[in-house]
This record gives structure tokens, sequence and C-alpha cells, in this order.
């Protein structure tokens, strides 16, 4: 099965000093034969994260590095964006954000329950074609 | 599965020269792209272990990253203030 990633595992992966860098990049090895994708939202929410914390020199490693990794991305469309919006007025009070919505909506639309992600929030998120999200953590 | 005529005399040709059915051919086939993409795969998420090597001392920035970004775009954040 697929698997969709997260800024959080992106991160977590990218830097060996992080506590769950370990956890993340077994992740990533282990279920990266079996297909990795990231909606453009995540990996923008990523490279902002980056920019903003750590510099626009560590930005272009990851960037450069994200572009060697062969990690598919789903773009934003309309329609995705449609599906997000719809996922923020059903779990309004948990206000999982834009980026976190479009993640949401790939899994919807692209049938994947798998996602490689420390945010623990999103078990919260039902499914309509599955009983849970697997969730890495 | 639907093969254009190419790929299914070239399937029925290996088959009868090495004396196996077409769906074992199509079997180990399938087994090597796998294991190929397997490969390509992790050789290509290789590229993002630990790539940053910046000096933050911090050690769970993956936990933080909505926290971040509210601080950085926030009122009187560092993005406001054209940092």
């Amino acid at each position: 099965m697929r698997a969709l990633v997260d800024s959080s595992v992106f991160i977590a992966a990218a830097r060996a000093t992080e506590t769950h860098h370990a956890r993340a990049r077994a992740a990533l090895d282990e279920h990266g034969a079996d297909g990795l994708a990231t909606p453009v939202t995540i990996l923008a929410e990523t490279m902002s994260f980056i920019g903003a914390r750590l510099g626009v020199d560590q930005q272009r490693r990851f960037w450069d590095a994200f572009m060697e990794s062969g990690i598919e991305i789903i773009d934003a469309d309309a329609e995705l964006l449609r599906m997000a919006r719809d996922i923020d007025r059903r779990y309004e009070d948990l206000a999982f954000g834009f980026a976190d919505c479009t993640l949401l909506a790939a899994c919807e639309r692209g049938r994947v329950a798998r996602v490689l992600s420390f945010d623990t929030r999103l078990a919260a998120y039902r499914p309509t074609f599955a009983p849970a999200l697997e969730l890495l953590g | 599965m639907y093969l254009p005529d190419d790929l299914h005399r070239f399937l029925a040709r290996e088959s009868a020269e090495r004396g196996i059915s077409m769906a074992e051919v199509a079997r180990e086939a399938i087994g090597e792209y796998r294991a190929h993409r397997e490969e390509q795969t992790h050789r290509g998420v290789a590229a993002i272990l630990g790539v940053l090597n910046d000096d933050d001392e911090a050690t769970d920035l993956a936990l933080t990253v909505d926290e971040t970004l509210a601080e950085y775009y926030g009122e009187g954040g560092a993005f406001e203030a054209g940092g």
C-alpha cells in the first residue's frame, strides 16, 4: 500500500539530531518500496518551516534532496482543495489547518490509509474508505 | 490486462523458448520490475536522510512545525520583522 508523507517525518528524517530520526528513517525505508507521495502543500509547509527556522541554505539542501528522492508530488488542484475544505468543516474543532486538510483529502482521493506522520491529531480523522488511518508513531 | 501486440508477441516467444507459461514469464517480469523500483526508491529516499546539517541544538523540531510557522508568520514574528 502506498503511503503519504507529512512534514514531521520529512524533518525528522532530514535532521540526524532529531529524537525521532531513526523512526522516520525506518518508516521511509520500510514503505519506500510501496511508493511514497506527498501533496505539494505539505512540501510547501516543510520548505517554509526549514526556511523560517533553519535558513535558506538548509532549505536549498532539502530542496535538492527532495528532488532526488523520487517521492511523488500530489497536485493541489481545485478538487483537492474543495475536499480539504470539506474536511476542515467537518473537523472544525480540531483545526487541522490547511496543509493537513489537503493531506487528508489526498488520503481520501487516493484511498491511502497509511500516513507517515508524528502528528497524533491526525488519528482523529475517520476516512470514508477504511476504519482508520494507519499512522506512524 | 491488455497488452499491445508487440509485448504480447514477446511474452509468447519467451514462454515458448523457455517452456513456461506466459503467466509465469509475466510474474517474473513484474518481480524484477518491483525489485528495480525498490532499489530506485531506496536510493532516492536516502537523499533526504540527514541532509540538513544545521547547528540548531533543538532535537524535536519535527514536532513543532505548526507552532514554529505560527510564530514566524504571526504578529510580531520574524516574517513581519523582515527576518
